[in-house]
């Protein structure tokens, strides 16, 4: 939890400041992402590696699952990825859709990005 | 790009950090960015990460185990500070495994499910996570 101290008319006040947040939007296919959540707190501090894959737990582990528990064997599953990309949002700007519209305010109107 | 987890009889999708540290109890299969190295400027600022996942229905998952999808490990690996998931979610109380499922930081207490939809076949699911890594 992080205070700042602000003056207003004269008296000082303690404000909670932003702490790290994370908004989620969502959509199938085409369909341009439309925001699910607000902006919400969410300590995402600690920096780190964005992974992309399947990761499968076990079932009946114990307290370490990383080294106990049930797998079966012969296991062919996958997931398919596409659009994996991340732009830079500083500026309020988050892509909507592939096509620029003026209707979509926070859209990008030029993308500069990575993907695969 | 397709990823896929693939074990037949050689358990080919255990990872090993280390040769004594020998991940047994997962299978796993990942794609991590070359220039993300743990300290680099994608985990800086305000940035927006997207992805779409789709059912792959010739490599079903097997919806009694929990899966992570997508997830952002912290640098020094004591958190994910969000997490795609899918599956039945171990300690938790999954009531329709079929489900995509976004979490918050899982060392939260309670952690936050942002968001959670019908993990339905057939059509890509995209995700934008905006991310504002700016503590003030």
């Amino acid at each position: 939890m992080i205070w700042n101290l602000a003056r207003f008319k004269g008296l000082w006040f303690l404000t909670e400041a932003a702490s790290s947040t994370t908004q989620v939007f969502y959509s199938q296919g085409n369909e341009a992402l439309v925001a699910q959540t607000q902006a919400t707190t969410n300590d995402i501090s600690g920096q780190g590696q964005f992974h992309f894959g399947v990761l499968k737990k076990p079932v009946n582990g114990g307290s370490d699952i990383t080294k106990s528990g049930d797998q079966e064997s012969g296991i062919n599953e996958g997931i398919i990825f596409g659009g994996i990309f991340e732009e830079n949002s500083a500026n309020n700007c988050i892509s909507l859709s592939p096509q620029a519209s003026a209707a979509t305010t926070r859209s990008c109107r030029s993308l500069r990005r990575r993907h695969i | 790009m397709i990823a896929h987890t693939d074990d037949n009889t050689s358990d080919q999708s255990i990872f090993a950090p280390s040769a004594t540290n020998i991940q047994t109890g997962f299978r796993r299969a990942e794609l991590l960015i070359s220039s993300n190295d743990g300290t680099d400027a994608s985990t800086t600022g305000v940035k927006t990460l997207h992805f779409s996942v789709m059912k792959d229905t010739t490599r079903p998952l097997n919806l009694t185990h929990e899966y992570q999808l997508v997830f952002l490990e912290s640098a020094d690996f004591s958190t994910n500070q969000f997490v795609l998931k899918t599956g039945t979610i171990l300690g938790g109380n999954t009531t329709d495994p079929d489900t995509l499922q976004l979490f918050g930081n899982v060392n939260a207490n309670p952690v936050q499910t942002l968001f959670k939809t019908s993990f339905t076949a057939g059509v890509f699911h995209n995700f934008a996570v905006a991310l504002n890594f700016n503590a003030k």
